[in-house]
């Protein structure tokens, strides 16, 4: 997993897949390289092979994290599966996803 | 029976969620293998993975406890794949309508996840164990619809060629098991023809045994006479049958079912209810449904015929029965047959035996002694072309006078024990009639009024020489029925050879034959032959492989006059000349008589 951050904007790279196996450890690092003034934290799930419900959990708390400094959580380019899953559980509503 | 063998997987691994990784790959892998893009597989990644994170999540253990395995089982089917996760926790209760959680809640989204992506889903809970079952139904794209349809045509061409090689192993296997049976009763029976030699009482424990093999209820078991017309019964399987023999080329019998198999010398079978039998066949007593009747030949020879009949069974004899009862026919045949040529040994064995037996009385019958006349030798011989010979010659001294001898010769028409019979009789009604001693004429008639009835009723005749000679006045009387002439010569090389043959037929050709009587003179060192045909017919070595003939006996007796001195001598010159014949077996009987005057 890799972090490119500016100012404003902060973008995660390299997730192979968000379950209950590495959900919490994604979290955690994620966090830890947000900033006070990121107000956009982009997640590039272009290579995201599973996504679980756990994996939810952690977009979903990663979302709240951000909320709290009036940032956005935006889901990049992801995978059929990890778009079904989000469409699914009606979360695509929550979390916006962007392409590029 | 051919079982379809579906793909199916099975992996299993630690309660963990970190060990789950590397067998839900596997598990993924193994769909891939089987035709699922991405997509598919994707779905059942995810749905998996949930249902392994709901086992682990509900896992509470006690301390020191170690937490069992958690198995994940996959069935690939055609028409969907369905997935078995095992686990052994304390499980939870399976909301048959779950709902999402609110949208900021971080958790209860996996059951919703997993009943979206399978159509359907169940969670059985146990005392000890749990199992989450996920069902999803596959469609397949059109072009893999068209591989699939291929494939199961082809499976089911497969699976017929299954279903008739089972079934051909199964015949074979029938057919073995029945082969194997008739070799084991044949043995069986065959050591105890072995022990016992008695063939009736053979064939009828080894047909008996053959009712249970070919599932019959009766047998009836013929053989045919010396001329093929009546075949008689040998073995029956029960007393109802009826054992009169059977014409099978006369009157209604024709049309029967045994005369029928005789006729096209093959196997008759008979459904009865398609097709009644002839009225009168014996073979109606068996009263069954089937009946097969096999004709046993042995090389061109018609031995006899085995007749079947089937009990209640509705099917017609198999061919592995039929082929038993082949076996069983042919065996018997062959033993019959043996049994038979067996008897015709020891039965030759007792004529050969007998004839020998023959042979040493007729020997025994021709003189072999030369009781000593004074200046005279005599010697004579019976070369024999079989055991018993219808030749026969007799050196009969007078009873007071020993300067009178009778000397004999005959030759029975024909061979063997006929003319040997015959023989006999001559030399019994010629040693019986001494009154006639001096007239031979006379007593070639008496002797032809003995014998005519009987030679002329089987039609045979004997040519016959009788000599009487008066050695002391020096004459001699001939009297011939037909026969070789006698030759008389003197030492004296100035005489010519005579040939004396005096009219007279054959004996059992007229009733009152004219037969003349010839005396002659005996000169001064005489020789006399007297000899059957078989002397001159012979072919020897000596003179080119051609018949020796008259012509060249006398050539013989010519040479032999002045250097023989005495009959013996002459004899085993004769002998020699005879010996030489071209071939092994002498093809007429061979006799002479020689009275040879010393000096």
């Amino acid at each position: 997993m890799n972090f490119e951050s500016t100012s404003e904007r902060i973008l995660v790279l390299g997730i192979k897949e968000l379950t209950s196996a590495n959900a919490a450890a994604v979290k955690d690092d994620v966090r830890r390289c947000i900033r006070p003034g990121h107000r956009a934290l982009d997640i590039d799930m272009s290579d995201v092979r599973i996504l679980d419900s756990s994996g939810l959990g952690t977009l979903i708390a990663l979302h709240k994290f951000m909320c709290q400094q009036n940032g956005l959580v935006r889901i990049m380019n992801p995978t059929p599966i990890v778009e079904q899953v989000l469409e699914l559980t009606r979360l695509h509503r929550l979390l916006e996803i962007t392409r590029q | 029976m051919h079982r379809e063998v579906l793909p199916s997987f099975f992996v299993q691994f630690e309660c963990d969620i970190d060990a789950s990784i590397t067998p839900i790959g596997r598990v993924i892998a193994f769909l891939e293998n089987y035709g699922f893009d991405q997509t598919e597989s994707g779905a059942w990644e995810v749905a998996i993975q949930e249902g392994v994170n709901n086992a682990i999540l509900h896992c509470e253990l006690d301390k020191n406890e170690t937490p069992h395995p958690i198995a994940i089982e996959v069935m690939v089917r055609p028409d969907y794949v369905e997935v078995l996760v095992h686990d052994h926790t304390q499980g939870f209760s399976w909301p048959i309508s779950p709902s999402l959680p609110s949208e900021s809640s971080e958790d209860g989204r996996g059951v919703y996840i997993i009943q979206q992506l399978v159509d359907d889903s169940d969670y059985l809970r146990g005392t000890h164990s749990n199992r989450l079952i996920l069902r999803k139904n596959r469609t397949l794209p059109s072009e893999l619809k068209e591989e699939e349809k291929k494939w199961k045509d082809r499976l089911k061409t497969i699976e017929n060629q299954l279903d008739e090689t089972d079934k051909a192993l199964n015949s074979t296997q029938e057919e073995l098991f029945s082969c194997y049976e008739s070799l084991s009763a044949i043995f069986q029976f065959g050591t105890e023809l072995g022990k016992q030699g008695d063939i009736k009482s053979f064939a009828d424990r080894l047909l008996k045994q053959l009712i249970p093999i070919m599932g019959a209820n009766g047998y009836l078991f013929r053989t045919c006479d010396e001329n093929g017309s009546v075949i008689r019964t040998y073995s029956r399987s029960s007393d109802s049958l009826d054992p009169s023999p059977l014409n099978w080329n006369a009157g209604k019998a024709k049309h029967f079912l045994e005369s029928q198999s005789i006729v096209i010398r093959k196997d008759v079978l008979r459904d009865t209810d398609l097709e009644k039998l002839e009225e009168g066949d014996p073979l109606i007593a068996f009263n069954s449904k089937f009946i097969q009747v096999h004709p046993i030949i042995i090389g061109e020879e018609m031995i006899g015929v085995l007749s079947v009949g089937s009990s209640e069974s509705e099917q017609p004899f198999t061919s592995a029965q039929t082929n038993v009862m082949h076996t069983f026919a042919h065996f018997l045949a062959l033993q019959l047959v043996n049994v038979t040529r067996q008897e015709e040994r020891i039965e030759f064995g007792k004529i050969s035996k007998e004839l020998e037996i023959a042979q040493d009385i007729q020997a025994s019958l021709l003189p072999s002694k030369w009781p000593e006349v004074e200046g005279y030798t005599i010697a004579g011989k019976c070369n024999t072309s079989r055991n018993v010979s219808g030749d026969f010659f007799d050196v009969i001294y007078h009873e007071t006078d020993p300067d009178k001898v009778l000397l004999v010769i005959a030759d029975v028409m024909g061979k063997g024990v006929p003319a040997s019979i015959f023989a006999a009789i001559f030399r019994s009604l010629v040693r019986s009639s001494t009154e006639l001693f001096e007239h031979p004429a006379e007593l070639m008639r008496k002797l032809n009024r003995s014998m005519f009835q009987d030679l002329s009723g089987v039609d045979m005749f004997i040519t016959a020489q009788i000599a009487y000679c008066d050695l002391r006045h020096r004459i001699m009387r001939i009297s011939n029925a037909g026969h070789c002439p006698l030759l008389l010569t003197s030492k004296d090389e100035t005489m010519p050879i005579t040939s004396h043959s005096p009219e007279g037929l054959p004996l059992g050709v007229v009733k009152q034959p004219e037969l003349e009587e010839l005396e002659i003179d005996v000169p001064k060192g005489v020789r006399v032959l007297m000899y059957t045909d078989g002397i001159v017919e012979t072919t020897t070595q000596m003179v080119g492989n051609e018949l020796l003939g008259q012509k060249r006996l006398v050539h013989w007796f010519q040479d032999a006059r002045s250097v023989d001195q005495k009959a013996s001598a002459f004899q085993r010159s004769l002998e020699k000349l005879l010996r030489a014949t071209s071939e092994d077996q002498l093809k007429d009987d061979q006799t002479f008589i020689l009275l040879v005057e010393n000096g």
